[in-house]
């Protein structure tokens, strides 16, 4: 079931970049295909730091790492930026997780701008 | 029953019965030691000893041994007693016709190959394999023993078979007295002891040879593969936050070395990360060094302000004393009127313990138990007044076989339990003996802390067990401690401080341990209702939601509570209790195991959103509670599945267990039946701050996995077995894909990664799981 809901993630992943792709003129696939890449790499990323999150057993997890639980930390966890903390030291996101979603994020959207200012001076003058 | 088995009882029965000295095996077609001494008389009876005799001593082993390859002998016996012993171990010898063919040939070279001794095809057979085959050894891994054992056990055949006082030794997986007399001959051997003189015995010679040895980084790579072998023997070992688990390796790893430090801090000697003399008899023997320093000790002698300042003065913190004595010992060693005030003055602490004889079989029995603990009880209550939740240990002070154990230490000590529980379970349960009694009476009873008597080194329940996880005690050395010309006999304890004994606060003053905890659920009931308004309609499920987030906070939790917790509750809390003096455990009453608040939490809130069952049918109550647990358990046995083959032994080695570390342990289902109760009594209309305490401090705790039965399982063993495979498979009212998906995701996660889901699983296997399960629970509830 879990395999079965991550390869439906994938192939809508996939479709999302081949439907923006068509939309696009020739001119702007490129653009369109990096903003979209990088927008769903950071959803992936973010994906991923969330699963890192998942526990059904905290103290058995932070445990595994090598961390004590610490039962009166307040607040433990939050989505943005992207965290569950074992305790005050250890967190059981990856340091990575929330810069490299940031910084594809970043990405998207200039890209998305620089497509728009792409569209904007290619539009034929009317006359 | 074995068909070819039971040929080999009829065969040796029917050949040898007439002989001076036989006796005569049961025909059952069941391998056992009767039917292997019958064939080792067999045997005597063809070499020509008279009378034969059940054992293959000396005598055999040299008439065996002038014949060279037994498999070449023209007497057909012979080959046939070979041909009945290799199907009684369960190899396929062929005809047993007394012929040596084809079939018997590939028989003894599989045996051979599997002992470690040649890796040819060669079937030849000589007098150590004789003597090997007819043992009840086993050569292929045995259910709970661990294949990196057996490695190593082959490794020691395959090494020192042709050292003359060395014999093959079982490749089963377990490690046991047999093995580790091996490790030890090894080491003889390896430090140049002649054979003859190489006896396995932990002696002055070998602790000498040991203190040249010490095993570091460049280390030749002889010694490593016996240093690794020795960490391999103790492995594992609890020590948060892991089970730890040496490899063997000839040349030294960072692995070797991680291991070694948390050995070294588990044991509580110098973390030092080499494999000094100290680390050496650490691994080898249950004293360890007995020499090194240590800061608690026991005595039967009096405890005078004198001797008090003396032993503090000494480094000693805490002091083992006696509650009681029989009336025809002259030892007069109970703590004497006035003397808890004479241990205190200097700032010594003290640890009761409870001998009453306890030095043979026959002193225990479960009436003995019950009646002893109701003395130990009275004594440590009524006379010394020592304060609700104290330890005392019950001793077993003689070597008890793994026999004993099962037929009379352990219904003693379910006795005392049963005793204690009748007086409301003021005391928790502690055992002092060999490392086996320790660990086998923890398991089967749930004594909280083992007092080890490792100075017996030499005992059978010492050599070949390793440390109990929850061990707090170790005895280590007996002498005479001089207090400037009073001289008495003291007893040296290492210390783990996991159980600290008692000091004046511990004595004569009310309460128990539970009451700071039950003071914060009375505050965080109050927050509830403040938070409604005054409305205390709410107030339970929010404490339990309190209780719950603290650990159980992830989205897949979220999203089987059907939402996540208010953040504002939360922080209503936090404005209204100090962060500092939020509480989530305590020193739980009947077992002195935690009390795991936020696990009770859980199960409790989910329970009272989603309920239970119905019947015996599974819901996210369940899986929030006992029956999650479960399947968590079920991961983890698929993690092991090839140390358990049987489910059934997976569940008696470590479910619900107080010294084993597992997604089921004692406290997970302390919490999981405390929350079924407590739903119950919300149900009627209780508060559950109010219904805990009542629970935890009255006799609540003493019947829970009784009233958890009757109230989940209608009280039927059927009906458990029934809810553990729809847990397991699962099976609930309606359909719930989210918990089926999270039901999958509880089994990958404690597996480790993908493994075979129950509902895959072949009825063979799944069955006696689920019956150690059930097992586990009718023992919890009998007590």
């Amino acid at each position: 079931m879990i395999l079965a809901l991550f390869i439906a993630l994938v192939l809508l992943a996939a479709l999302a970049i081949r439907f923006a792709y068509r939309r696009a003129d020739r001119r702007q696939r490129p653009w369109t295909t990096t903003a979209m890449v990088a927008l769903l790499g950071s959803f992936a990323v973010y994906l991923y730091g969330l699963t890192q999150t998942f526990a059904f057993e905290l103290e058995e997890k932070c445990a595994r790492q090598g961390a004590e639980l610490d039962l009166t930390l307040y607040p433990r966890d939050s989505y943005l930026p992207l965290s569950m903390k074992c305790n005050a030291n250890h967190d059981l996101v990856s340091s990575w997780v929330n810069p490299t979603a940031l910084v594809l994020l970043v990405v998207a959207v200039v890209v998305s701008g620089g497509n728009k200012w792409i569209r904007r001076f290619s539009t034929p003058k009317s006359g | 029953m074995d068909q070819k088995v039971l040929d080999a009882q009829k065969w040796v029965n029917a050949t040898y019965g007439g002989v001076a000295g036989y006796e005569r095996c049961d025909e059952d077609g069941s391998t056992s030691w009767d039917v292997m001494y019958s064939l080792t008389m067999g045997l005597q009876h063809e070499l020509g000893i008279s009378p034969v005799a059940a054992n293959f001593g000396d005598g055999t082993y040299a008439k065996v041994a002038a014949l060279g390859d037994v498999t070449a002998s023209r007497n057909k016996n012979i080959i046939k007693i070979i041909q009945h012993a290799l199907f009684c171990k369960g190899y396929w010898a062929g005809d047993v016709d007394g012929n040596w063919l084809v079939e018997s040939q590939q028989a003894a070279a599989e045996l051979k190959n599997n002992m470690g001794v040649d890796n040819s095809t060669s079937s030849q057979l000589f007098v150590k394999h004789i003597k090997a085959l007819l043992t009840m050894d086993a050569y292929v891994l045995l259910s709970g023993g661990r294949e990196e054992v057996r490695t190593i056990q082959r490794w020691l055949n395959s090494t020192y078979v042709q050292r003359s006082s060395f014999f093959i030794i079982p490749c089963d997986g377990h490690y046991t007295r047999d093995v580790q007399t091996a490790l030890l001959k090894a080491i003889q051997y390896e430090l140049g002891v002649p054979d003859d003189q190489a006896t396995g015995y932990f002696g002055e010679g070998t602790k000498a040879g040991l203190r040249r040895n010490t095993i570091e980084p460049g280390s030749p790579a002889a010694w490593i593969r016996l240093f690794s072998a020795a960490c391999v023997f103790n492995s594992p070992f609890f020590l948060f936050p892991n089970e730890w688990y040496a490899t063997f390796t000839s040349s030294w790893t960072e692995g070797l070395g991680n291991w070694l430090r948390k050995f070294q801090e588990f044991s509580h000697i110098d973390p030092n990360g080499r494999g000094d003399f100290t680390t050496w008899a650490q691994l080898l023997v249950s004293t360890g060094d007995p020499d090194r320093k240590v800061t608690a000790c026991d005595t039967r002698y009096h405890i005078t302000a004198s001797r008090s300042r003396a032993l503090k003065n000494a480094g000693y913190v805490v002091v083992g004393r006696y509650l009681h004595e029989p009336p025809e010992s002259t030892l007069d060693k109970e703590i004497q009127p006035g003397e808890l005030q004479d241990i205190f003055s200097s700032g010594l602490r003290v640890f009761p313990i409870w001998q009453w004889n306890g030095r043979r079989l026959g002193d225990f029995t479960w009436s003995t138990g019950y009646d002893q603990g109701i003395m130990a009880h009275e004594r440590a209550s009524d006379v010394y007044k020592f304060n609700r939740g104290t330890t005392i240990y019950f001793a077993v002070d003689y070597d008890a076989t793994t026999a004993d154990i099962n037929s009379n230490i352990i219904p003693y000590f379910q006795g005392v339990n049963a005793a204690l529980k009748n007086r409301g379970k003021k005391y928790v349960i502690g055992v002092y003996g060999s490392r086996n009694v320790c660990s086998r009476v923890s398991a089967a009873v749930g004594a909280r802390h083992s007092f080890v008597s490792g100075m017996s080194w030499g005992f059978s329940g010492n050599l070949g067990f390793s440390n109990p996880n929850n061990w707090s005690f170790n005895q280590i050395k007996e002498f005479k401690f001089n207090n400037s010309g009073d001289v008495f006999d003291l007893d040296n304890d290492v210390y783990r401080g996991t159980d600290i004994g008692c000091g004046p606060e511990n004595v004569d003053k009310p309460g128990s341990p539970v009451d700071a905890f039950l003071g914060f659920m009375d505050r965080l009931y109050a927050a509830a209702v403040a938070y409604h308004n005054g409305d205390e309609r709410y107030a339970n499920l929010r404490v339990m939601e309190f209780l719950r987030v603290q650990a159980y906070n992830s989205i897949p939790w979220d999203v089987l509570a059907g939402g996540g917790v208010s953040e504002d509750w939360i922080e209503f809390v936090a404005n209204r209790i100090p962060r500092t003096e939020w509480i989530f455990g305590c020193q739980e009453p009947s077992f002195g195991v935690n009390f795991d608040a936020p696990h009770f939490g859980a199960a409790a809130s989910l329970g009272h959103i989603w309920g239970l069952g119905p019947g015996n049918l599974f819901s996210r109550g369940d899986f929030a509670g006992w029956a999650g647990d479960l399947v968590s358990f079920y991961g983890s046995w698929r993690r092991f599945d090839e140390e358990y083959a049987s489910g059934y032994q997976y569940c008696t080695d470590r479910l619900m267990k107080v010294n084993v570390d597992s997604p089921y342990k004692l406290e997970d289902i302390v919490a999981d039946a405390d929350a079924v109760i407590m739903l119950d009594a919300i149900k009627r209309g209780a508060k559950i701050n109010e219904a805990l305490r009542a629970h935890l401090t009255g006799n609540g705790h003493v019947n829970r996995f009784r009233t958890f039965y009757n109230l989940r399982f209608g009280g039927s063993l059927a009906n458990v077995a029934e809810a553990a495979r729809n847990a397991l498979i699962p099976k609930t009212a309606q359909n719930d894909p989210v918990m089926e998906g999270m039901h999958e995701g509880v089994v990958y996660d404690d597996a480790g990664g993908p493994a075979v889901l129950p509902k895959h699983l072949p009825a063979y296997k799944l069955d006696p799981f689920i019956q150690g399960f059930v097992d586990t629970i009718d023992r919890l509830v009998r007590g």
